[in-house]
């Protein structure tokens, strides 16, 4: 039947018409894979190794940008990092309120909003912000930073911010992604402290969730914050007197106006019987549940806990990027990888400001020397300006023999430099001290790495200092009261 | 304006033939287009010669057809009885020539008009066609209609049949290109309406044993069907049925001579009206049309004589006799139905009870949806009176006097930021604008309820007018227009899932399209360059040398009216939505869009794309 009929085109013909179209099942691979990489790597889950999500990143680099010691409208900041964040304004101020809310890295001006009320923040126009001492000791180090050049190209950003504390751990995180999603229960600042340096004394440590709302917890199931672990939080109840339960700590994830409306929904369903419920939060939380007469306070208080949020579970998922891969991790080595992370930075830190300090000391002793010799004199009669330094060059020589390092050109360009008033007023003695100065720093930048410990005990020293800042946060009792439950 | 006086004798002038046929491609092919939509004209072209060679096959003669396509053209072959070799050019460039005048089978075919192979002959650089019969062989060459060798009769031993090759003239399909997808589907449908004819289509074999019955098996998931599809055959119909088990609307596959009447027409309704009378008879209730239509899929096929089709495009019959003595279309239909499906019906009591229990369950459903219905209705009345997401184009798909009919496009866009500069910079009489606001819902999973309750849904099912079924849809292209970012991305996919999930016949039928926009644009001063991927930037900016400005397109806010003409008028770039063969639109779905399983955190997990713009200090 297949005849050879006229000369036939077909042999290449197959591979023409190959390579054609994207069937929808390939739509669905390259898009959906597209979709879930951005939000997993780029918008829903933090890094392992600032514990920031980008748009966070963003807003601290900005504000580090715009820094200069005063207030800033969050609108401003808000609007500077869209340089480079490419999304809306409303979600960047959003993220930047609850940043507000931890009281830790921003020192926050104007209404921001009320944790345990729910109150929404003031519009982005009226609230200001600036960063806190402690972010701008902990967070951010220009030198040692790695870049990566914003969206458009047209600024630089970090990739990860120098960030020398746990502070994922002490701020908590929360992200649903697409395929995976990431909860990280906030920690107590000093015992987080506490436990890092028991990580680099090689001593056993573990750490529990602490909730800025306070409450009650058990954490007898907290699996290390590994998907599985279970936290129940109970809100604080006691009686007032016999017909009135006061309320006078949440749990966590509720505020007074959801735990209400809980309440009330409870009552409807004929599960509680309560009289009235009022609000009477100011600084403190006090929600105050009358009851009718003829029912029992202790019963009321098993229905709340049974029936309403005054008991919550919440069930921990530790996930983070890592290079750029999402990965499933515990608390402990949340902060196992945070304290080694800090080690390294602090060490990079110190190289940094002890080359800093050597090159100064370097150019000093230069100075000194050209100076002190009138080494300026040799080139009066030289015409070239190659001439000019390979005079200096010569005139230097017989005096740089306890130089650290190499005379090059860039050095002599330098002294050139140097202006006449300078010449005339040196004072051998003042350059003298200057040069002892810097050697002193360098002496101490040359430490070991029992001194980068002492260093990260600074660390908390400083932390310290900043506690007023922290009030709320450090005065966090532990709430842990296991056992409690059943 | 003096201009006017010039009118004389010299102005006057007959067109040629090809003349004619270059001038208005549109009136003898439909659109032009590049190949990217499967009713563009190239496919026309080969439908036209190929059309040419079935009629040998129906007649008896030639049982294969090599068809082959390349870069160096088109080319089929039949093994019919040859044109007769001394009217060999006349048959290919002279109009109303043909041999199908007087013969009575001829008359149920669709090309009789005598115009197909001239127009492509006229619309093509080089037309060849060799015909050999008795022994002898006569080939003639043509290039734009005009005649450039016409070779004496000679000997042969070759077998009888006719060969003509073309080569598209690219002046008039610019940068055109046959995609293998279309082909394929369009000869497995000539397959289906003609049992025994084997299509050899760039070596691979088309063939169908069960007509209609193959084509509804291989465009559905048999498991997905509610009972074996019952099949009828007449002397001039053939009826293929079945009810989905999941699938909401009625689908239609209606033929008139071999012709693919995608918009239906009078024998498609005489089709759906007479399956209403056999069921109502045949369990002797009233059930509600509607009930009894839902989730039908079916194919009819039938043959008339001079069928009379709205357009020339042929997709919808307008006939109502089918002459040489037979009733009108309608009664013929009804009486076969009548009579046949009845017969099985009572026959086949499994299925008579299954089709029973369906229509009972949609006539529960039904009342279940009435309250939101009503809702709904409420809502169209409004939507009938303004859809206010809607800006809606001059000429429809409905429209069958409309030369440009085909070129009705909905543009489906994410948000603000694009509806504005396409309601600005379309083509008020072809291209409509539905805006979305923000994320759609993904309807994986949920009822048809869905489509009342959302209100942005309703209104972009009021406006496609698609309801029960696509016999009316208003666009013949629907186009996804959102940003080439990520979160475009995933509306694309929400978007496709809502109609895969509730029209999946919208894309089986080749419906639904992406717009490609440009990721960037390259300029200087004198010339500006968009580019639709990161070669065509590199080429770009070679091009233009000397530091040219680059931008990076982050959405389509970004692209002003003016540069939008650009990218959605001639040279517009889609891309169709198609269905995999061998692939369960189902599995599909519950693995992207349904809940998250381990299997899919692993497959995301592995197959991460990261992107990193690394600065070395």
């Amino acid at each position: 039947m297949e005849e050879d009929y006229i000369e036939s085109s077909q042999p290449n013909s197959e591979n023409e018409l190959e390579d054609s179209l994207v069937r929808v099942s390939g739509m669905y691979k390259d898009w959906f894979l597209d979709y879930a990489s951005y939000v997993i790597l780029e918008r829903a889950v933090p890094s392992i190794e600032d514990g920031f999500k980008p748009v966070q990143r963003r807003i601290l680099h900005s504000m580090k940008d715009l820094d200069d010691g005063r207030f800033n409208k969050v609108a401003n900041i808000v609007g500077h990092t869209m340089q480079y964040h490419p999304h809306g304004d409303a979600s960047i101020a959003d993220a930047m309120v609850q940043i507000g809310q931890k009281d830790l890295l921003i020192e926050t001006q104007g209404n921001w909003g009320n944790i345990l009320t729910g109150d929404r923040s003031a519009a982005s126009r009226y609230i200001e912000a600036r960063l806190s001492k402690f972010a701008l000791e902990v967070v951010f180090s220009p030198k040692i930073t790695k870049w990566q050049s914003s969206y458009d190209g047209r600024r630089k950003e970090p990739i990860n911010l120098p960030v020398k504390f746990p502070l994922l751990l002490a701020q908590g995180g929360e992200g649903i992604a697409v395929g995976l999603s990431t909860k990280i229960l906030p920690h107590n600042f000093i015992e987080l402290i506490d436990s890092s340096i028991k990580c680099l004394k090689g001593q056993k440590f573990t750490i529990f969730p602490d909730f800025p709302t306070s409450g009650i917890m058990d954490i007898s199931n907290y699996n290390d914050g590994l998907r599985g672990g279970r936290v129940k939080v109970r809100a604080r109840i006691s009686q007032l007197n016999k017909n009135t339960l006061v309320i006078s700590e949440i749990p966590f994830s509720t505020t007074t106006s959801s735990l209400i409306d809980s309440i009330l929904k409870a009552n409807d369903n004929g599960k509680i019987k309560i009289k009235k419920i009022e609000d009477n939060t100011a600084n403190d939380v006090e929600v105050l549940v009358h009851l009718p007469s003829n029912v029992s306070p202790d019963k009321t208080i098993d229905g709340l806990f049974a029936f309403t949020s005054c008991e919550t579970s919440i069930s921990p998922l530790g996930c983070v990027i890592e290079d750029n891969k999402p990965l499933f991790i515990g608390v402990s080595e949340i902060l196992k990888r945070s304290t080694e992370n800090t080690k390294e930075l602090l060490r990079l830190e110190l190289e940094y400001k002890k080359s800093d300090y050597e090159s100064q000391w370097h150019y000093a002793s230069l100075e000194r020397i050209f100076i002190e010799n009138r080494i300026y004199r040799d080139i009066e009669n030289v015409e070239t300006w190659k001439g000019v330094i390979s005079a200096i060059s010569i005139g230097l020589k017989p005096f740089t023999t306890h130089l650290k390092r190499e005379v090059i050109e860039d050095d002599i360009v330098r002294l050139t430099e140097i202006k006449i008033k300078r010449i005339s007023k040196f004072d051998t003695f003042k350059a003298e001290e200057a040069i002892k100065k810097i050697e002193d720093e360098i002496r101490k930048r040359v430490m070991e790495k029992d001194q980068i410990l002492q260093s990260y005990q600074n660390d908390k020293d400083l932390s310290e200092a900043n506690l007023e800042v922290l009030t709320d946060l450090s005065s966090l009792s532990r709430q842990e009261d296991s056992g409690s439950n059943d | 304006m003096s201009v006017s006086s010039n009118y004389t004798e010299d102005n006057i002038r007959s067109l040629d033939w090809k003349e004619h046929i270059r001038m208005r491609p549109g009136m003898y092919i439909g659109k032009l287009g590049d190949g990217s939509s499967p009713d563009d004209g190239i496919y026309i072209l080969l439908k036209e010669v190929l059309d040419n060679s079935i009629d040998e096959f129906v007649m008896g003669a030639g049982k294969t057809i090599e068809i082959s396509i390349s870069d160096s053209g088109v080319s089929v072959r039949d093994y019919g009885r040859g044109i007769p070799l001394g009217k060999v050019v006349d048959v290919v460039s002279k109009m109303n020539t043909g041999g199908k005048y007087d013969s009575r089978a001829f008359k149920k075919s669709v090309g009789l008009n005598g115009v197909g192979t001239k127009a492509v002959n006229a619309l093509s650089s080089s037309f060849k066609v060799d015909s050999c019969r008795d022994g002898k062989i006569k080939s003639v060459y043509f290039e734009q209609g005009n005649l450039t060798l016409d070779k004496d009769i000679e000997e042969s031993s070759k077998r009888k049949g006719t060969k003509v090759t073309f080569i598209p003239d690219d002046i008039i399909f610019k940068k055109y290109k046959y995609r293998a997808e279309y082909v394929s589907k369009m000869l497995r449908y000539y397959v289906y309406l003609n049992p025994g004819l084997t299509i050899v289509f760039n070596g691979e074999k088309y063939i169908s044993k069960n007509g209609l019955k193959d084509l509804l098996e291989d465009n559905n998931d048999i498991e997905k069907l509610l009972y074996p599809i019952i099949h009828l055959k007449g002397d001039d119909i053939e009826v293929a049925l079945t009810h989905s088990r999941i699938q909401y609307s009625e689908e239609y596959y209606s033929f008139v001579n071999g012709q693919h009447t995608t918009q239906g027409g009078t024998h498609q309704s005489a089709f759906r009206e007479a399956i209403v009378k056999v069921v109502r008879d045949f369990y002797g209730k009233p059930y509600d049309a509607s009930d009894i239509r839902k989730s039908i899929i079916s194919a009819v096929s039938i043959k008339v004589m001079e069928p009379v089709f709205e357009s020339q495009t042929k997709t919808k019959l307008g006939s109502t006799e089918m002459g040489g003595g037979l009733p009108t279309v309608r009664s013929y239909i009804n009486d076969f139905i009548g009579k046949y499906l009845d017969n099985y019906l009572h026959k086949n009591q499994n299925t008579a009870e299954k089709i029973q229990k369906k229509i009972i369950q949609a006539e529960k459903e039904r009342k279940e949806l009435s309250g939101i219905r009503k809702l709904a209705r409420e809502r169209a009345k409004k939507s009938s009176l303004h859809n206010k997401k809607l800006r809606d184009c001059r000429v429809h798909l409905g429209d069958m006097n409309k030369e440009n009919r085909l070129d009705s496009t909905l543009f489906i866009t994410e948000g603000d930021s694009a509806s504005g500069s396409i309601t600005k910079s379309r083509n008020v009489n072809t291209q409509a604008v539905f805006s979305l606001r923000g994320k759609p819902l993904n309807c994986y999973s949920m009822t048809k309820k869905i489509v009342y309750e959302n209100e942005e849904f309703n209104l972009l099912q009021a406006a496609l007018n698609i309801e029960d079924s696509i016999e009316y849809l208003r666009y013949n292209n629907i186009v996804i227009a959102t940003d080439a970012d990520v979160d475009g991305m995933h509306i694309r996919l929400l978007l496709i899932t809502f109609f895969l999930q509730f029209f999946p016949e919208l894309i089986k039928e080749g419906h639904l399209y992406i717009l490609q926009t440009p990721l960037f644009r390259v300029r200087n001063k004198k010339e500006t360059i968009y580019c639709y991927s990161e070669n065509e930037r590199i080429e770009a900016v070679n091009k233009l040398g000397a530091k040219p400005e680059i931008t990076r397109f982050k959405g389509l806010g970004e692209i002003s009216p003016n540069e939008f003409k650009h990218f959605i008028g001639e040279s517009i770039k889609l891309d169709p939505v198609m269905l995999d063969e061998n692939f369960s639109i189902d599995e599909l779905l519950s693995f992207y869009m349904g809940k998250n399983t381990p299997d899919r955190q692993k497959f995301i997990i592995d197959n991460l794309k990261v992107e990193l713009d690394r600065i070395d200090s």
